[in-house]
């Protein structure tokens, strides 16, 4: 997704959470909200939308969006720097996907656990994570995000990988 | 007050206003048991009109499908599939595919979803004025668009984009819609 198209992803849904309530909760929102502003990197957008798509996901006892909330959180620890609790939520996001046998989200956590490796650069566990990753896009015939995965892999062999 | 009605229809349509006023509050996990409350109530043998109970087994299965129960509202839906068929429901038929596609969505189940497509589509080539009898179907249009993307057909992925969009704004001008035409 291109920073315009998270623009307008993010321009839309604020208008939605002005919007009565029917089939579309706040969860529903809170957590696209979260998840685009991971996948941008955005550090302000994941400031204001993870705490929101964590509370939002908790109160209905969501596991998807639960997951979701974690990976957000997961991106947002690395992009700080706190490795530690950036695992542990990568963690507790791929537990709940695998739990509920999500191949695509399984996928982009893996990614987001070999880009935190290599933040650490730690290769070897960074390369097993992406590799795993690219297994799962293939399986998913998700090519822009295999292409992504193998982006990386190629990026370990010729050396460190920034942020 | 429900419960002080007598008639087993009569208690599943004052079950089916207290869903509404639930998700209107944005209340789902409390619409979620009033609905599976009416799914247990329409399974009485009492209960004999089969329109309504499949209206409330695709009611009980959006409820939970809300909450994120996509593994657990799948059989409600396909039951309703089923009956809505049986009794040459449409609307109702592809009511309950709306919410089976929506589930499989969540669940990364892509090649489901787009099985889906083909199935609403060959609906619409059979029944005459299609959309003004089930309504617009322009968010599964957009699913499947989401999936093309997903899988790097960009060029479908747009069609159906645009297809999606024009969908809506013919069911709706853009001033009159609500949070699910944006979402």
């Amino acid at each position: 997704m291109a920073q315009g198209e998270f623009a307008l992803v993010r321009q839309n849904l604020e208008v939605a959470l002005g919007k009565s309530a029917q089939w579309v909760g706040e969860h529903d929102l809170y957590a696209l909200l979260a998840d685009a502003a991971a996948q941008q990197r955005d550090e302000a957008a994941l400031r204001q939308y993870a705490p929101l798509a964590e509370a939002a996901a908790g109160r209905y006892r969501h596991l998807l969006y639960q997951a979701i909330a974690h990976r957000t959180w997961g991106v947002a620890k690395r992009l700080a720097h706190e490795y530690t609790e950036a695992e542990a939520r990568l963690n507790q996001a791929l537990e709940l996907f695998q739990k509920l046998d999500t191949h695509w989200q399984i996928g982009r956590t893996l990614f987001e656990m070999g880009e935190l490796a290599a933040s650490r650069a730690d290769t070897p566990a960074a390369h097993a994570h992406f590799q795993h990753a690219l297994a799962m896009f293939e399986d998913m015939q998700a090519v822009p995000d295999a292409a992504r995965a193998r982006a990386m892999l190629e990026g370990l062999n010729e050396g460190p990988v920034d942020d | 007050m429900a419960e002080q009605l007598d008639g087993l229809a009569e208690l599943s349509a004052a079950l089916g206003a207290l869903s509404s006023v639930y998700g209107a509050r944005g209340l789902f996990r409390e619409r979620e048991q009033v609905a599976l409350r009416r799914l247990r109530l329409s399974q009485d043998s009492r209960f004999d009109d089969v329109r309504e109970r499949v209206n409330i087994l695709h009611q009980a299965g959006a409820a939970l499908a809300y909450v994120g129960e996509y593994t657990a509202a799948m059989p409600h839906l396909l039951e309703a599939e089923r009956l809505g068929g049986q009794i040459q429901a449409v609307d109702q038929q592809i009511a309950a595919l709306r919410y089976q596609s929506e589930c499989w969505y969540f669940l990364d189940r892509w090649d489901r979803v787009l099985e889906i497509e083909e199935k609403w589509r060959a609906l619409q080539k059979r029944y005459p004025h299609f959309f003004e009898r089930v309504g617009a179907m322009c968010f599964q249009v957009s699913l499947s668009a989401s999936i093309h993307a997903r899988r790097g057909e960009f060029e479908r992925a747009r069609l159906l984009r645009e297809e999606s969009f024009a969908l809506m704004v013919a069911a709706e001008p853009p001033e009159a819609w609500g949070r699910d035409n944006h979402y």
